[in-house]
């Protein structure tokens, strides 16, 4: 007697739960498992289309090929390379898929494939059920369409290696949005304060868009326009932000760089920053957010450094009149990269201990070149005075 | 069973009879369960015909370890890590059938972390498998005729490069 069929006979959703888990070429082989299996995996509402995870030849591969000697055509993908297999498998997927699609990814370095994926978008911007949308095209450069504007229903969007040259004038997306992540996209100053703003309800916002990515006339991103984007932000509850967006040129800006935003971030719980070297100017920037976020609980700061210090020609002691009166009344973390023992750096970890009363936790990851210094700068930082009885401050070499 | 704490305790009943006590704040991970407490429909024992002893136990167990709580931020971690070696640990069931009992169970009790954890074992044993192999490893009787199932394949061929 044969065994029951438990695969089969489990609820449909959770078939489709599972087809979902396995990559795609091996949810739509269970096409051939019986008659009830054909369509199934034609319903599944999350396609994930992934380089590395793609496979370009399959377990059942040798096994067709007997059956296509006699049933088949003689077979022209099998010569395709994997970039080209991997957009004709997406397209074949959309042809038969059939039902609401509420996850789509498409992850890989394109080469020749930009119209193509131009036709895929296109197609998708028409299902309406789309909820996350992830585009990772590496440091490709990939030319949006404009119907990336038309997925109106996205809640989830995650551009990496794309460029948008739009003017920007009606275009935005979906007001539902609530996470957005910008990864090495070149994008001009008004679009991305325009897509900002047209989305009212981000709480999670990546933004790791280098500098030379902005396109202006006159370089990348002013304060000014900054002090824009964080405007359009007024629900933001996570944020990630490359300061390799700023305008590296523009220097007298003390005059300029007001204290606090004008509507504080009220919200804001979860800061991460990278690439600080920790000049003048990202400490203003630096004390500007920190000095607007009144809840913040999560502060991460990623130093940008080979190991050497860059002095700046400040004087450090008029770096503390950066944050005159801050006050991290719920700052209960914070985590520092790449930690190098220069004053200004030590300075900052100082100021953090002596304006966080509820402060847990002071996670310090030493840069690779001054791990022989993990003691030390434990050492330094243990004599400093805290606002918080409960501190723990743990100096970690991560290489090790 | 002695209760430290002073949470409310729910009774569950099996499909074989056996009767179950947990905190009402361990099981209210389970949606189900949270939509009949919360309808008044808890003052007595919980009947689960669905779920059979054996299998309710392993739920309560997997449920009991994701209701702890750390103490501190610095014992997250550990408990993060913790809790992933328990996970990895409690899908490998010794028979087969009990992982499949337990992704019904996940699904009738609405334990969303607990079905994607069961969903993702089931989809890793079939992944590599060729079709023949899946056939064989769940019992499915192939009703297509060489032809048919020819060209169904024809269809699909994409998947079967």
């Amino acid at each position: 007697m044969r065994g029951e069929d438990r695969l089969s006979n489990l609820p449909l959703s959770v078939i489709e739960t599972i087809l979902c888990l396995v990559p795609i070429q091996e949810a739509g082989r269970t096409s051939i498992l019986s008659k009830e299996w054909r369509y199934r995996w034609t319903k599944i509402p999350k396609l994930l289309f992934e380089e590395k995870t793609f496979q370009l030849s399959t377990v059942d591969g040798a096994e067709s090929s007997i059956l296509e000697q006699k049933h088949l055509e003689p077979n022209e993908r099998k010569k395709m390379d994997t970039k080209s297999k991997l957009i004709y498998v997406v397209g074949q997927v959309l042809l038969m898929h059939d039902g609401p699609i509420h996850e789509f990814t498409l992850s890989f370095l394109i080469s020749n494939q930009r119209v193509k994926i131009d036709h895929i978008l296109t197609h998708l911007s028409r299902k309406t059920s789309i909820k996350k949308l992830k585009l990772d095209f590496a440091y490709a450069g990939y030319m949006l369409p404009s119907s990336i504007f038309s997925f109106h229903q996205l809640t989830d969007l995650c551009l990496i290696g794309c460029r948008f040259d739009h003017q920007p004038t009606i275009y935005g997306f979906g007001s539902l949005i609530t996470s957005l992540n910008l990864r090495d996209v070149s994008i001009s100053a008004s679009t991305l304060r325009q897509i900002l703003s047209s989305c009212p309800l981000l709480k999670t916002v990546f933004m790791n868009i280098p500098g030379s990515y902005i396109s202006r006339s006159n370089g990348s991103l002013t304060f000014t326009e900054l002090f824009e984007l964080f405007e359009c932000l007024p629900v933001i509850e996570t944020l990630y932000l490359s300061l390799d967006l700023i305008d590296v040129f523009e220097d007298r800006v003390e005059g300029r760089v007001p204290k606090e935003l004008p509507t504080p971030l009220f919200h804001l719980k979860y800061l991460s920053i990278c690439y600080v070297f920790f000049t003048h100017k990202e400490e203003l920037i630096l004390a500007l957010l920190i000095n607007s976020s009144p809840n913040l609980e999560k502060l991460e700061v990623g130093i940008f450094d080979d190991g050497l210090v860059y002095e700046s020609s400040m004087e450090s002691s008029s770096r503390v009149n950066c944050y005159p009166g801050i006050m991290l009344e719920h700052l209960n973390e914070l985590e520092i990269n790449d930690f190098v023992n220069h004053k200004t750096r030590l300075d900052f970890v100082k100021l953090i201990l002596a304006r966080s009363p509820v402060l847990k936790t002071v996670r310090i990851f030493p840069h690779c070149n001054y791990r022989d210094k993990t003691l030390q700068i434990s050492e330094i930082l243990s004599g400093y005075s805290r606002a918080s009885p409960e501190v723990q401050i743990i100096v970690e070499d991560p290489w090790s | 069973m002695s209760s430290s704490s002073s949470s409310k305790m729910i009774e569950l009943r099996s499909s074989d009879g056996e009767t179950f006590h947990v905190e009402e704040t361990v099981v209210l991970q389970s949606e189900t369960i949270k939509q009949m407490i919360d309808d008044d429909c808890a003052n007595a024992a919980i009947p689960l015909p669905n779920v059979t002893s054996m299998t309710l136990a392993k739920v309560i167990e997997y449920i009991k370890k994701h209701a702890e709580k750390p103490k501190d931020d610095d014992d997250k971690k550990v408990a993060e890590e913790d809790l992933k070696k328990f996970d990895a640990e409690f899908v490998k069931v010794d028979q087969e059938s009990m992982l499949f009992d337990l992704v019904r169970a996940a699904n009738y009790l609405n334990i969303k972390s607990l079905l994607d954890l069961t969903c993702q074992a089931v989809a890793d044993s079939i992944k590599d498998l060729s079709v023949e192999e899946v056939r064989k490893k769940f019992n499915i009787q192939n009703d297509f005729t060489p032809e048919e199932e020819a060209k169904v394949r024809k269809e699909n061929a994409w998947a079967f490069d």
